[in-house]
Parts: structure tokens; sequence; C-alpha cells
């Protein structure tokens, strides 16, 4: 049945491969850098044939959907399975692509590291866990799959565990998604108990038929949404994903930008249908997605850490989709505003942060005012290829980002209130800021001294980054270890190449992806005023950044300076941290674990220490009874019977 | 005067016949080669076994007796035939090395597996009394002797002789409790006629409950539940490795084989007499069995005490008797026939020759030295304890809901309650293998192929039938189907 159904087949290839790789690597070639690159190749590749094949063969067909029951008694069922329509086959090919970009990718950028093979068995995991998310048919094998991802990317964040503040950092992603998890987990309990199904296909033709009660809707609604929060790092979660930029750059390329925080957003799609059925979940959303589309701009803003900032910009740009699906949903629009501009932002994020990957690989630094002063231009196709990104990132034509941000605000400007289609424009104007900072002072970069006064940026240059023991910048007293005539390797090129083509042609694709995603794509009345509006706003923030940053005689100190109070506030990241400190040393610690810790040492600890003694006192006494002495056993037995008995006629 | 014999066919026999025959092979090959010479009776045993499945799977689906009614053939009788078969299979496959190092491969040895097996099976099927009987006495005289095999060790001749006073005393027992419902149903003995002839006459009560509580009594000792478990420790630390792996599960499932046939079947019109029983029975003997297991160092002792708290899980089904029960008790002893066996497998692995390291410290650092030994053992551990997703837990799961849904809550509870606290001992095994350096260099672990497939098998099936539960679920449904009363 299975090998007759190349469908089916290739779904269950597309899970399989990816898990024998990660089991094989992990349990034998683990020490073998070459094989378990090989196994994991493979294992990544012919996921990736296969979801480019299903795309352009499934891609205007109706849903195809395989459910298995997954069984354990009459009354407990369920379906796992997998579900093959357009909002899961995009999906698909942008993961299996970066996720095979960002191993090709990895190739040179982790060369050499100790930790070579289980860096691919882990990248493996994620792929296994992510693909499983995507073609899932049910949201519980979505859930579970949800939770592999959050656990491959503990693994990818702590990779260099050695390193206190990544361990910490990998801690931090892993227990703060948890919070969200845990509304997301409620979400699905609600929907079953009160409607019975988690069928993905099910719960969407629900909703839009009005069969389940509003209240369920709006309460599993928002509980699911948590997830999403935790995931897509939408506030007040987003604290984890800035510090889990401590990982390998690839994996922040692969994982915390372009597939795996696009999860939750990639979640709202999956259920569109049922979120747009409470505009009370939906209003909710549009409020938190836009507070994060602000709070991260102007974090990104204030950052020196070239990581930093992209990572702040993912936040935004994820804060930027879900305000894009929320707004569509209360103005009863389609989702493709929302999904169109995951796809670019998945390629030009991607993009961006390889390109800082191979900057910060070869300088040893994550500082880009530092790489800007060491001769980060010289490096030309990264250079390049980073500029094209941010004019992608900033909204400029002909890039990808241009298009799908002006959907998200034509969707945003469909709402009554305008106020929402303001702050988006605002956030656009920011984006464009902070992108081209980092832009500006890498293509004009003026003497070290000039950036002494950029608040946060160490002036010197700091050890590199991350552990690679490889790379022995300490005896070079230029900072960086490799030669400028060594170049960057191809395999870290040709992928930065690969995302910069589609973010140059993904913009004109739009008219191809609507009628794939909706069926028929919708002529779009043009809207002069808000396409001057968003054009004029990215051009302004990009004229800004090049008064502060670009020209000759620029300050080099950013317009932020104007304010100092606003400053340090964005500065501190808005205090989230400190609040989220606060709020677990005076709660979780100081009243849960607490309490928690008093019943464990007092309950737990205690009981089992009372049936430890008991055991060894009642050994004695048993032992007594277990002699040798058979008799004892006998008489026990008569004993026992003459109970027995004696209870069966007493009984009567 | 004239005999008429009644018809019958051979076939509803036809796994019985072979075992037999293979068995009686076994023991004239082994008196007809000549000595010294090795004969793989090992593998005459496992084709025997795989044709008696093959038999069983013809079998599959026929209802109805033979033999004058002595023998069912029910799906009931043909799903436990291939848990024993199972359970004798990989007996046949941990025990050759094993009993090649002591030097004591012997023809015997299988053909003693074989015919116990045999006696399992009519245990299973038989739809009378003395049948039942006769099949408890064919496997335990087998036991008696495979415990017993090490003659020169001290510890296996106080295994065999303990184990044959109490187990003869216990088939006492059993036959005297068959003797009182005799003579309280006023002369049968078939399962099938016992519940009308026993409802007949009020005046035959007494009679009736004595003989439940001896049926009780006797099936409870080879069950080993307590307080009839005594003979359990001493025996299974005693006897050969590969045959405390026998007894703790096939004889355990032969016996609960023929124990709910016997209750759910003639006695559900007294149930709440016996259920009552049975709850404290399951309650000490759950208790019992796990308390003990913490303190033990001895990893046959600890699965010994560990077998009798598996007893008393399997016992909370039997007081259940519900529709769900029943097929929890079938699924479960499956189940357990494959991890206990795996576990088995990994301790006469660690244990080198002759039974070496045998405590549990000797744990220490598996882990790192052989990774996927360590990890098949912690998965053994984990399925024991009852931890999702191996069958363990799926088992645990059905049982617990068959107690619940007949209404005891309370059992429930302290059925979970002794999960929690088996947990303690089962982790720490796990505890020791991946946390806990090598206290010494044990020396290598020697891989015979059986044994790593054993281990290799278990663990997959542990795996497979635990998280894909629904395709045996289905079939002990259909199996439990004949009891009418639950």
């Amino acid at each position: 049945m299975v090998f007759s159904d190349p469908i089916l087949l290739g779904c269950l290839l597309t899970v399989f491969l990816p898990l024998s790789a990660f089991a094989l690597i992990m349990i034998f070639t683990r020490d073998n850098p070459k094989l378990s690159l090989a196994i994991s190749l493979v294992a990544a590749t012919i996921p990736l044939i296969i979801a480019w094949t299903f795309f352009f063969k499934l891609g205007g067909r109706a849903p195809i959907i395989y459910n298995f029951d997954w069984m354990v008694s009459d009354l407990v069922k369920v379906p796992f399975g997998f579900l093959l329509d357009p909002t899961s086959l995009v999906m698909f090919v942008i993961v299996a692509t970066i996720s095979w970009l960002v191993q090709v990718y990895s190739i040179g950028y982790m060369a050499g590291d100790p930790g070579f093979g289980r860096y691919y068995a882990d990248l493996s995991l994620f792929a296994l866990a992510m693909l499983t998310l995507v073609i899932s048919s049910g949201l519980l094998q979505l859930y579970i799959a949800w939770e592999l991802v959050g656990l491959a990317s503990y693994l990818l964040i702590g990779f260099w565990y050695e390193k206190f503040s990544a361990s910490e950092a990998g801690k931090k992603a892993f227990v703060v998604t948890r919070f969200g998890d845990i509304g997301f987990f409620m979400g699905l309990v609600f929907l079953v108990i009160f409607y019975g199904s988690l069928d993905i296909a099910t719960v969407n033709s629900a909703a839009v038929a009005n069969s389940m009660p509003p209240w369920l809707i709006t309460t599993s609604g928002l509980l699911i949404f948590c997830g999403v929060m935790g995931k897509s790092a939408q506030f007040p979660l987003h604290v984890w994903l800035p510090d889990a930029m401590e990982g390998p750059t690839p994996v922040s390329a692969l994982l915390h930008s372009a597939t795996m925080v696009a999860a939750g957003v990639f979640l709202m799609t999956r259920i569109f249908p049922f979120f747009a059925a409470s505009a009370t979940t939906m209003t909710v959303i549009l409020a938190i997605s836009t507070l994060t589309l602000i709070l991260s701009s102007t974090i990104a803003l204030a950052a020196t850490d070239i990581k930093q900032v992209w990572a702040y910009s993912t936040v935004s740009q994820l804060g930027f989709m879900a305000m894009g699906l929320a707004a569509a949903a209360l103005a009863s629009g389609t989702l493709f505003a929302g999904y169109y501009h995951l796809t670019t932002h998945a390629a030009f994020k991607a993009l961006l942060f390889l390109c800082s990957g191979v900057f910060i690989h070869h300088f040893g630094t994550n500082d880009f005012f530092t790489m800007a002063t060491q001769g980060g231009r010289k490096l030309v196709i990264p250079m390049a290829c980073i500029t094209i990104a941010a004019l992608a990132l900033a909204g400029i034509f002909p890039f990808a980002g241009f298009f799908s941000k002006e959907l998200i605000l034509t969707a945003l400007a469909h709402l009554d209130n305008k106020l929402w289609l303001v702050l988006g424009l605002f956030g656009a104007f920011l984006t464009a800021y902070y992108s081209f900072r980092v832009i500006f002072v890498m293509l004009f970069p003026k003497s070290p001294e000039a950036y002494s006064k950029v608040p946060g940026h160490i002036a010197h240059v700091e050890d590199e980054a991350h552990g690679h023991g490889a790379h022995g910048h300490a005896d070079d007293a230029h900072g960086h270890g490799h030669d400028e005539h060594h170049g960057v390797p191809w395999v870290m090129i040709f992928p930065l190449l690969v995302l910069a083509s589609f973010t140059l042609i993904l913009g004109f694709c739009q008219d191809y992806l609507e009628k794939l995603l909706l069926g028929a794509s919708h002529p779009h009345a043009m809207n002069y005023f808000l396409l001057v509006a968003a054009v004029g706003c990215a051009l302004s923030g990009i004229a800004l950044a090049w008064l502060d940053w670009g020209r000759k005689d620029a300050k080099c100190v950013g317009f932020i300076s104007r304010f100092p109070a606003l400053q340090t506030f964005f500065i501190q990241k808005w205090y989230m941290d400190h609040f989220w400190r606060w709020f677990l040393n005076r709660f979780i610690y100081g009243i849960f674990s607490k309490w928690f810790t008093y019943n464990d040492r007092r309950v737990v600890d205690g009981g089992v220490d009372a049936v430890a003694f008991s055991t060894v006192g009642s050994g004695r006494l048993l032992s007594f009874i277990q002699t040798a002495f058979l008799q004892y056993n006998l008489l026990f037995m008569v004993v026992v019977l003459a109970g027995v008995g004696i209870y069966l006629m007493m009984g009567r | 005067m004239t005999f008429t014999i009644p018809s019958f066919h051979l076939s509803s026999i036809g796994p019985w016949l072979t075992l037999t025959v293979t068995a009686i092979l076994i023991l004239v090959l082994d008196a007809l080669s000549p000595k010294g010479r090795k004969v793989c009776f090992s593998w005459l045993a496992l084709a025997g076994l795989a044709v008696a499945a093959f038999q069983t799977i013809g079998l599959w689906g026929s209802t109805g007796t033979d033999f004058a009614r002595m023998v069912y053939i029910d799906d009931f009788a043909n799903f436990f035939y291939l848990i024993f078969i199972l359970g004798a299979a990989l007996t046949v496959l941990i025990s050759r090395q094993y009993l090649e190092d002591y030097g004591k491969n012997m023809g015997e040895y299988y053909a003693l597996i074989i015919f116990a097996t045999v006696g399992m099976m009519l245990m299973a099927a038989g739809s009378h009394l003395i049948m039942i009987f006769l099949g408890l006495e064919i496997m335990s005289i087998a036991v008696y002797v495979l415990a017993g095999l090490f003659r020169e060790d001290l510890r296996s001749n106080e295994a065999a002789l303990k184990y044959l006073i109490l187990g003869s005393f216990s088939s006492a027992f059993l036959l005297f409790g068959m003797a009182m419902l005799y003579g309280a149903s006023g002369g049968t003995l078939f399962l099938n006629d016992l519940p009308l002839r026993l409802g007949a006459d009020p005046a035959m009560a007494p009679l009736v409950l004595l003989g439940v509580g001896l049926l009780i009594v006797g099936f409870g000792f080879k069950v080993a539940a307590a307080p009839f478990h005594m003979w359990t420790p001493d025996v299974y630390e005693g006897a050969p490795t590969s045959v405390t792996a026998f007894m703790a599960v096939a004889v355990k499932a032969a016996a609960f084989a023929a124990f709910a046939r016997v209750f759910f079947l003639a006695f559900p019109a007294i149930k709440v007499d016996w259920n009552m029983v049975l709850w404290v029975l399951a309650v000490a003997t759950m208790t019992i069995g796990n308390v003990a297991a913490i303190s033990q160092t001895n990893i046959k002792r600890m699965l010994a005490y560990s077998s009798i708290a598996h007893a008393g899980y399997l016992l909370m089904a039997m007081v259940a008797a519900n529709q769900l029960g029943a097929m929890s008790l079938l699924y479960y002893l499956l189940a357990y026939t494959l991890m206990n066996l795996g576990a088995f497998g990994v301790v006469i692995l660690v244990g080198r020759k002759k039974d070496s390291y045998l405590n549990i410290y000797d744990y220490s650092g598996l882990g790192a030295a052989h990774p996927v030994l360590a990890a098949s053992m912690a998965l053994f551990m984990f399925a024991l304890a009852g931890i999702p997703p191996t069958a363990g837990f799926v088992g645990k799961f059905y049982i617990f809901s068959a107690a619940i849904q007949a209404g005891y809550i309370w059992l429930a509870i302290i059925g979970v309650m002794n999960s929690l606290v088996s947990v303690f001992y089962y982790l720490r095994i796990t505890v020791l293998m991946y946390m806990k350096p090598a206290e010494a260099d044990l020396g290598p672990v020697v891989f015979s192929p059986a044994l790593t497939a054993v281990v290799a098998l278990t663990a997959a099936g542990v795996l497979a039938i635990g998280i894909f539960p629904g395709c045996l679920y289905n079939l002990a449904m259909n199996a439990v189907k004949i009891f009418p009363g639950l």
C-alpha cells in the first residue's frame, strides 16, 4: 500500500529519513565528521526533492489527506497522518530548502568544530520535527512536532554548552516557550473535551460552518495563541529569541529566523479559519503583535551586536506577519498577506543571518562596528547579499519584502481604526532605519574612534563570540584568523547566492503564490496613497540612517541619542528581562518553588525515606518468615486460607 | 458393556501434538546421539514451536469444544497459546549460550521446556477442571525439574526442592477445592455446567465458597500472589536465570489463563464473594512486591519481587471482572512476556559467564560501555515501570481503566501509587547504568547472536505494541467475547 502510493511514500520518507539520520549519527557516527555530514545531507536532500516535486505536482490540486487512527482503545482514538494542501506545501518547500541550504553552509561554518557530528544530528532532528509539524494532519501530532522542534532548538542554542551563556540561553528558550506551550496544550484539551476532534481539516470546517460554540473558539483560540506567542516570540514571551543567538549562526538563520519561529505564524495560517471565527481573539492578537513590532524595532535600533539586530528584527517581522493575519481576519480578508510575508521573510532573513555568519566567521566578532572598521566590505559577495537582504527587509522595490509588506499594510488599511496602519507604517520606518544603520556602518566605515561613543560598542576586539576551537585568534595581532586571500569557502557563498536570488524573484511570484494558496488570484486595487506612504516611510528611514551613520561627517551616535531616557530604555530592552527576572524571583521561586521544595523534602522524600526505613525494618520481620523452614511457609498458607474461608462464609 | 469413543479432531489440539512429538523427538535423539556430540536441540525446539505457532494461527477464529467437551477451541486459548509459544521460544533462545557456559546444554532441558509449554496449553484450553489440573501438573513437574537443573549448585537444589514441596502443597489445595466443587455441583467439573449446577442448591453454598477459596489459594500460589509468594524470591534467585525468566513469564501467564477462565466462566454468579478476596490479594501482592523490591540488590531477586508486583496488577484485572479487564489481562501478559524476557536477556548478558555479576551495582557504567545494551535495559525498565510509549504503559492503562470502569476507584488509586513506588527501583537500574561510573572492569560482554536477537526483538516488540496497541486490542477484545458473564 505504501509503495504503490508515491505521495504517501514521499511523506513517510520526509519524516523517517531525518529521523534515521539523527539516530544513526547519534548512535554510530558521531565521532566521524565526514560520514555524519554525508548521512545528514542525504537525509536533507531527498526531502528537498520531494518538497519541490510535491509543490509543483500537487500545488493546484485538492488537499490530500492521509489519516491513520492511532488507537489505544475504543474510547481513545487519535488521528495521525499527513495533510498536503497549499498551506502546508508552501511551508514544506520553505523548510526543506532553507534547511538544506543551511546544512550546506554549515560545512564551511562548522568545519573543524569538535561537535561537528552532533551538530548535524541535531540539525536532522530539527528537520524531522519541523517537516512533521508542517505536514501533520492533526493538532496533537502538530503539538508533538512542536515540542520536538523546541527540543532541537534547545540542543542547538546550547550547542557550545561549555559556554555558560550558551547553555543558559538554551535553558531560557526552552523554559520561556514552555510557558506558551502550556497554553497551547490547554487549548487543545479544551478542543478535545468540548468539540472532540483535533483533525485540522475538521476543526477548520467546523469553525467556518459555525458548528462550534463561539466561547470555545475564543477560549481555545486565545490559549493556542499562547503557544504562538512562545514559539514566534511575541510580547511578552519574546525574551528568549535574542538570547537564542548564542547558538551557531547557521542555526540562527534556520531555526530562529526563517523556519522554527515562523512555526507560530504557520500555526495561525494552518487553522486560520478557526482563528478568524473569533473577533475577540483576533483583536488581542492584533494588539499584541503591534506592540511586539514597535517594541522590538526600537530595541533593534540601539543594538550593536549584528545578530541581536537581526534577532529583534525577526521578532518585529513575526509581529508584522501576525498583524497581517489578524487584520485580514478582522476585515474578513484572507491569510495570504501574512503567509506571503512569512515566505519572503524566510528568504531574506535567512540571507541576512547567513551573510552575518560569514562576517562573524571571518572577523571573530559579533559587533558590526568592529567588523566595519576591520574591512568588512572587502568581502564583496556577502556584502552585496546582505545589502540586498536589507533592502528587502526595508521594503524597497523590487525586492521581495516590498510586495509582502505592501500587502500587510493594505490589510491594515482595511481596518476601521487607522491607528493600526499608522503603527504599521511607523514599524516600517524603524525597520528601514535599523537595517540600514547596519548596512551604512558596514559599507562606509569610519575610524574606530568615531564609534567610541556608540553605547554598547566595545572598541577593542572581543574574543570570538562562539567557542570554535579551530580558529586560533589569540595569536593573531589583527584579530582575525583567516587571511583575506583565503576568501570565504564556496559552500558558504553558494547558499547566499541562492537565497539572494529568491529574495529577488519571490516578489514577482505573488500572483502565482496567491493562486496556489487561495485558488484564485484577486486583483488588487492599487492604493497609491498607501504605496507612497510605505515607500516614503522606508526611504525616510534609510535617509535618516544615512544622515546618522552613512555620510562622511556623520556623528555616528544615532538620532535616538537626543533622547537619553528613551535610548537607555531601548538599550535595556524595555526592561523586559528585568521584569521576568523579578517575576521569576517573586512568584516562581518565591512562592511555587518554595512550596514545591518543601513538599518534595518533607512529603515525598520523607515518604520515600519512611518506606525505605520501614522496608529495612520489615525486612527483618520478613526474613523471619522467609526462612528456609518450609513449615512456616506452609503454616502461613493454611492460616491465610482459613482467613479467606472465614471471610467467605461470613459474607453469606 | 459397550464403550463409545466420542468423535474428535486431532487438528483441534494440533499445537499440543506437535510440541509433544518435538519433545519426545528431542529426548530420543538425545539418548541416541553419541556422548559429546552436539545436536542442535535448540533449533529443533524452535522449529517445533514455530510449527505450533502456525497451527495456532490456523485455528484462529474457530470456536467450540472437542474431545467430549474436554477442550475448548477458541481465541482465548489461541491467544494464550501464542503467549506461551513466544515465551518458550524466547527462553530457548536465551538459554543456549547460558547453558553452554555451565556445560548443561542438554536435550532434556529443551524437552522439559516444551513439555511445560504443552501443560500450559492444557491449562489455557481445558474445559474441565481435571484437564486444568492435569495441565498444571504437567507444567509444574517440568518446571520443578528445570529449577533444579544445576544439580551441583546448592541454591538451585534449594530452589527446586522448595518449589516442589510448596508447589505440591498448593496443587493439593487446588485439587481439594475441585473436590468440593464436584460435591457441590452434584458431580460435574465441566466449566460450562458449573454455573447452573452450583446455583441449584442453596444448601451447598458453603461448600462452593470453600471450593472457591481453595482454588484461589491454589492459583494464587502459581501466579505468586501475596501471601502465597514466599517461595518466589528464593526460587527465582536459585533457579538458572533462563528458567527464572520462563517461570516469571510463561508459568504466570498459564496460571492466569486458567484462573481467569475458571473464575470468569464458572463463578460469575458469586462474583461479589471472590471479588473482595481478590481485591485484598491484589493490593497485598502489589504492595509487598514493590516495597520488597526496593531493598533488593540482587537483580534476579529484584525481578522476582517485580514479578510479584506484576501479579498484583494482573489480579486487579481479575477483580475488575469486565470485558476490558479480561482484555487487559491478555494484553498485559503479552507485554509482560516481552519486557520481562528482554530484561532477563540483558541480565544474562551482563552476568557474563555463569551468572558472575548479578548485583545491581554491576550495572554501573553500562551506559558508557555498552550504549545499546544499556538503552535496551532502560527501555525494559521503563516498560516494567509503565512509562509511555512502551507496552507496559498501555497495559497498565487498560488495567486501571478496567478497574475504574468496574467502580474500583480505590483499587486503581492504590495501583497507581504502587506504580510510583515501582518507578523507584526500576529507575535505579537506569540511574546506575548512566550516572555512575563502572566500579571495576567486569570483562567483556559476550554478545551471542541468539541473545542479542532476543534483546533486540523484545525491545522492538515492547515499543511496537506500546505505540500501536490498536491491533492487539481488537484481537484480545474478540478473544474475551467468550465470557458471557462479564
